[in-house]
């Protein structure tokens, strides 16, 4: 037997439908810099980014997109190209789903653990928070929901320590319909932080 | 000119510009300013008051003093402490005092909530809940029985209803001010147990929940001496942020709540806080 290793040659910097990211300011920069300044500790790390961890994300948005959207979406449902705002901030929700109402989806994979206030998940129940865990993954819906001018999103975040458990609680989703007054304050303040910062010229 | 549509005879006018608003713990040791400071805040304001802390607090603001505001102050008789007695050793008179304090946190944690329904679903500004630790108390024992009740013990099912008060607040424009009381902290010092210095009581999860942290203080004069910093006797430090990181760990002057929300965002006005006086 002889065995080569190879190098794959594939490009899994983003996922195989998303366009390019384009130049400018984005959505992430603002959020993610507002979180690094009030959690230097949580949010806060510098150094090479993680980006074959970011990978498997990529590769189930891959997977997941098709499925929801064969499953669920109405017709032109789906990765929307990235849009800027009116300001000229660029975002990219991970999926835009027509069907009755207009959605928005967010499709996380993530480490984190699960439990107790955080990331709970009992179909059929309702909630008002998932627990501060999820603070950031909300703060995007909001931000992107507020863009749209839609106040209705639907997360799906899968558990890499929950699908070791094979429990069948590894896939999580949740219906998320925000107040116009969480999506007004939530834009505020990051928009307020972008501006303290100087990121909106950058 | 544009021509009204006579519609204003009937419906209130949507406000055309976005409110700031506070979601925040209050705490410090008595006689600090923590309600006080609520009840500068916007009006109406509710008082969910449990503590028979705020004797002489809302008078002033009702009667012109200080201001002549629309406050509310909803009472909540909780007995629980000291309800049964030390020396009570009897086990069926304790297992019967423990059930009916159990039924009365039951019926006040009710009486709390759909208070704060009714009072978010018809206009209230702001809110009050005097105090905090004593509700979370009330919740517990709702819950749970005693302190001592050898149950099995549901926090997340318990947490996640006390934390309902924060997000049904957060879902709406309304201010939320949580007080906070403190008490000895007991534990195990240098070998012995005892009491040594103060600590806050109430949820211990407050702070993931809430946006601002705001520790109210009165310093000695040796204190005051000490931070050098000139801001008096009673300062206000502010903990956890989320409005405004640029202000968290720092110590500001007493103030009021419109005077912080210009902290909190440089550059609003206290019309943007509600307060028009």
């Amino acid at each position: 037997m002889k065995i080569a290793a190879i190098n794959h040659g594939l490009d899994l910097t983003r996922s195989f439908d998303q366009e390019e990211r384009p130049k400018g300011v984005h959505m992430s920069d603002l959020y993610n810099s507002y979180y690094a300044k009030l959690n230097p500790r949580k949010y806060g790390k510098t150094g090479e980014p993680p980006v074959e961890l970011w990978t498997c994300g990529y590769l189930l948005e891959e997977g997941l997109i098709r499925r929801v959207v064969h499953t669920y979406g109405d017709k032109g449902s789906g990765r929307p190209a990235p849009m800027q705002t009116d300001n000229g901030v660029w975002f990219s929700p991970d999926l835009l789903m027509f069907n009755g109402t207009t959605r928005l989806g967010e499709i996380k994979l993530t480490f984190m653990v699960p439990g107790g206030l955080n990331f709970p998940w009992k179909p059929g129940s309702t909630y008002d928070s998932l627990g501060p865990k999820a603070e950031r993954y909300m703060t995007q819906m909001k931000l992107g929901c507020r863009a749209l001018g839609i106040r209705d999103a639907t997360l799906f975040a899968f558990f890499v320590p929950e699908a070791i458990k094979a429990k069948g609680r590894a896939l999580r989703c949740w219906e998320i319909a925000f107040t116009r007054h969480e999506l007004d304050e939530e834009y505020d303040l990051i928009m307020r932080h972008a501006q303290r910062e100087g990121l909106l010229h950058g | 000119m544009a021509r009204k549509s006579g519609l204003a005879g009937r419906f209130t006018l949507a406000r055309d510009t976005f409110m700031h608003r506070m979601i925040a713990s209050v705490d410090g040791e008595v006689g600090t300013g923590k309600t006080h400071f609520g009840l500068t805040g916007p009006a109406p304001i509710l008082v969910q008051s449990i503590d028979k802390g705020t004797e002489g607090v809302i008078e002033k603001f009702r009667n012109g003093e200080i201001a002549s505001k629309e406050i509310y102050e909803e009472v909540y008789d909780w007995e629980a402490a000291g309800a049964i007695p030390d020396d009570e050793e009897d086990p069926d008179a304790i297992l019967t005092l423990g059930k009916a304090i159990q039924e009365q946190a039951i019926e006040i944690r009710a009486r709390w909530e759909q208070d704060l329904v009714y009072a978010i679903e018809n206009g209230i500004r702001l809110v009050i809940a005097d105090t905090e630790s004593r509700i979370w108390q009330v919740y517990r024992y709702a819950d749970f029985g005693s302190p001592s009740a050898e149950n099995v013990k549901d926090y997340d099912k318990l947490n996640g209803r006390f934390e309902r008060i924060v997000n049904r607040c957060k879902a709406a424009d309304v201010n939320l001010i949580l007080v906070r009381s403190c008490k000895d902290r007991w534990g195990v010092f240098n070998g012995k147990f005892g009491k040594k210095g103060r600590e806050v009581w109430g949820y211990e999860h407050l702070p993931t929940c809430v946006h601002e942290e705001f520790t109210f203080i009165r310093r000695t004069e040796k204190e005051q001496d000490d931070a050098g910093d000139g801001l008096g006797e009673y300062v206000i430090r502010v903990g956890k942020c989320r409005i405004n990181p640029d202000i968290q760990f720092t110590t500001l002057p007493r103030m009021s709540f419109g005077d912080m929300g210009l902290e909190l965002v440089p550059g609003s006005e206290k019309a943007d806080w509600g307060i028009t006086e």
